[in-house]
């Protein structure tokens, strides 16, 4: 069984760690009912792109789409920060009750956004473009457009104030210069500050960067519907959507490495320590995380072209000190060691090799000259589902194996894990191979029909369904695993 | 009644309260209240209609534009309104078009004009025996089609006497519709941008003057130069707020560190 580095201290050893453990469980036991119906939901997309299911309307597909996108993101996103939280909880004091505040906000947002979507048949996709959520053609209705903002402002608030109080946790115990591990760059070695710190620190500054771009939005939005002849300016609000967007996906990217820098050292026996690669490597991901969100506008023509070689740059640049350094020392904490391939350490490497291929097809994307090509076909799904499923869902997923493996005390069973990492690696890649060959067909993404000019976009998703019906099945196996050992942790 | 379920009562009278009104406002618009929506007609295909020109000679409207970009306006000859000034308007703007560039039609919506109507309103204007310009009547019925498929719509004002309908031009491509051009008055610029559309050019959009806030940039249309307007400025809040936000919290965390 699994037990932690020395860095680590044990789940459970301290006292103030427990409450957080609950509520932390209580996160993942919700991930693991959600997960499977949102994926389920993804299924049924590709179904339909598959020409089966021919009598569900095109728009139910984009209230789906919508539902899948923004669950997904959501999802991930809270699994993350729980996962962090309790991982931090090892040197900072995060406050409980937050935990459960920010619980409270996003189950109430998910309600008002299965209102929007399954009831309302919202279908703006999870970046809700402006101005489309205020011209649906009759598609769906006010009511709910306003749903999906008043779930947006709760989730951003509860997320918000559970951000700032994990950063403040670390502010309550490191300087800022510490915290972001600047002594190191001087040669200091004292204090000692892990990278979880120091990379949550920059998560933390990222998302609430992220956070008060979406509360610009929400207010800009409002003062556009409650106010008189006031109109937004488009291009703005797509600047400000992808800010927040794309800052959210990347920082739950970010928060799936942190645990690999925590988790994997307990399998491979050695430490993985502070030093000035790792340190550079995460303050300029700092810097740059805050402009690569414009590779998204790329296409649009009024940006002006210093911006685009900004998002072309910080795109290109960004993958250096995020994935490269994280690679390539991941590698080397592997190389040579006493690794134990248990599950968690499985997938957590499975992640970060899966983080760099979709890095990989990223970058090629965010080629000013490629994404022209590129642009809305089905290769930015590709990407996006490549480092999200296989990088960083593998990652989470692997750190709370670990987690609630050390809690119930409930030994890992070979063939089970066998299993998993077999049918989630074939079903994963699989499904990702038909969306990234599809995407160099130039199949274009968001149809719910093909039309005859890309009708080969019809077999793609007809193949693709084999290898999503493999992944659910890892999915569920894992799922069953996971949550009986939650369960057995929850209840001691 | 607890703060906090007072707090609660009150978002939530606020969320039904802003439901509510969203509802409302988009109840009460009247299609004749806005413009053709541009939006949802893009690329639609055009029906290909017989119609009758002033020679008495008929033709559809691909065997009329002849493989050309057609500009379409809907008018009639009794109109007291808008129709002449809008003629007036447009064939004052298209002076700066090149010849032969593209088909200028106008076609009658009132089923009471006859082709002699059209040549007497052609004659008015003094484009009677201007090769680039079609006026021509139509079935009612083939009229209708065409007009629903470019957005255009009219109404008998009983008290007027009188078709109530919007002025616009409708630019068709290879049978599909372009681009719409809606409003009494047409400028040579706005004009040059629509040819230049309905010719196959890609011609940027960008918002009327003054009618959106915030704009992260300004484009002039006159020398195709972008620079950036005050709305950019808002592009730095989250990185100015987060940046103060957080050396507050690490300050606040040092002065725990020292009670502690």
């Amino acid at each position: 069984m699994a037990t932690v580095a020395s860095t680590i201290t044990a789940p459970g050893a301290d006292v103030h760690r427990t409450p957080l453990i609950r509520v932390t469980l209580v996160w993942v036991l919700t991930a693991l009912v959600l997960f499977p119906v949102l994926a389920i939901l993804g299924l049924l997309m590709r179904a339909q792109q598959g020409g089966y299911l021919q009598s569900t309307p095109p728009e139910v597909f984009y209230a789906i789409m919508t539902l899948h996108g923004l669950g997904m993101v959501g999802l991930w996103f809270v699994a993350g920060m729980a996962v962090i939280s309790v991982l931090l909880a090892n040197y900072v004091k995060p406050t409980t009750a937050v935990s459960w505040i920010a619980y409270g906000a996003t189950l109430a947002g998910v309600v008002l956004l299965l209102a929007a979507t399954l009831i309302g048949r919202l279908g703006v996709g999870w970046y809700f473009l402006y101005p489309l959520p205020f011209h649906s053609g009759g598609t769906w209705p006010p009511w709910a457009t306003a749903s999906l903002f008043a779930a947006l402002a709760i989730m951003g608030v509860g997320w918000t104030v559970w951000s700032a109080d994990l950063l403040f946790a670390i502010a309550r115990r490191y300087r800022l210069s510490h915290a972001l591990g600047w002594h190191y760059l001087s040669g200091a070695t004292t204090p000692d500050v892990p990278p979880i710190i120091i990379i949550s620190t920059v998560s933390f500054i990222g998302v609430l960067a992220g956070l008060v771009a979406a509360v610009v939005i929400l207010v800009l939005v409002a003062l556009e519907q409650f106010g008189s002849g006031f109109t937004n300016d488009a291009l703005l609000i797509k600047n400000l959507t992808f800010y927040f967007g794309h800052m959210v996906v990347n920082i739950t990217m970010y928060f799936g490495v942190a645990m690999v820098y925590e988790v994997l050292p307990a399998y491979t026996g050695r430490p993985w320590k502070t030093n000035t690669l790792v340190v550079l490597a995460w303050n300029l991901v700092l810097f740059l995380v805050m402009f690569a969100y414009l590779h998204h506008l790329y296409m649009d023509f009024a940006q002006p072209r210093w911006l685009q070689v900004t998002g072309q740059l910080s795109s290109y640049l960004i993958s250096v000190p995020a994935a490269v350094v994280t690679i390539f020392s991941t590698l080397v904490l592997i190389y040579g060691s006493t690794m134990r391939w248990r599950l968690p350490s499985v997938m957590l490497f499975l992640g970060v090799m899966g983080w760099a291929i979709g890095g990989v097809a990223a970058v090629i994307d965010s080629t000013v000259a490629v994404n022209t090509r590129f642009h809305n076909t089905l290769w930015v799904p590709a990407h996006f589902h490549t480092y999200f499923v296989m990088g960083v869902m593998l990652m989470i997923l692997g750190t709370v194996f670990h987690l609630v493996t050390d809690l119930s005390k409930v030994p890992e069973r070979s063939a089970l894990t066998k299993t998993i990492v077999g049918t989630v690696g074939l079903g994963g890649y699989g499904f990702l191979l038909m969306f990234y060959l599809a995407g160099v067909a130039s199949v274009p993404r968001r149809y719910a029909v093909y039309p005859a000019e890309v009708a080969v976009g019809t077999t793609f998703a007809k193949v693709s369904l084999i290898f999503i019906a493999v992944l659910l099945v890892g999915a569920l196996v894992y799922i069953w695993e996971t949550g009986r050992r939650c369960l057995k942790a929850f209840s001691s | 009644m607890p703060q906090s379920l007072f707090i609660v009562k009150r978002m939530a009278a606020l969320l039904v309260a802003a439901c509510a009104i969203t509802s409302l406002r988009a109840q009460s618009a009247d299609p004749r209240d806005a413009p053709p929506n541009e939006e949802r007609l893009l690329n639609t295909t055009v029906p290909d209609i017989p119609l009758t020109t002033v020679s008495g000679a008929r033709a559809t409207l691909s065997q009329i534009a002849h493989g050309r970009p057609l500009l379409l306006a809907f008018v009639f000859t009794r109109c007291s309104g808008v129709c002449s000034p809008f003629l007036t308007s447009w064939r004052s703007a298209d002076r700066a078009i090149a010849h032969g560039r593209y088909l200028r039609l106008a076609l009658s919506f009132d089923p009471r004009d006859t082709s002699t109507d059209m040549f007497t309103l052609a004659r008015h204007h003094a484009l009677d025996d201007n090769d680039d310009w079609t006026f021509a009547v139509g079935d009612p019925s083939d009229v209708r089609r065409l007009a629903d498929a470019t957005g255009f719509w009219w109404a008998w004002d009983e008290t007027r006497q009188q078709f109530d309908h919007p002025a616009m031009l409708a630019g068709i491509r290879d049978g599909r519709l372009v681009r719409l051009l809606v409003g009494g008055s047409i400028t040579s610029a706005r004009l040059d941008e629509l040819v230049r559309e309905v010719s196959g050019e890609f011609v940027r959009s960008y918002p009327l003057p003054g009618r959106v806030s915030f704009r992260c940039v300004r484009y002039d249309p006159a020398t195709g130069r972008t620079t950036l307007d005050w709305g950019f400025a808002l592009l730095l809040i989250p990185i100015a707020a987060t940046g103060i936000g957080t050396l507050v919290m690490f300050a606040a965390g040092a002065r725990v560190r020292g009670k502690e």
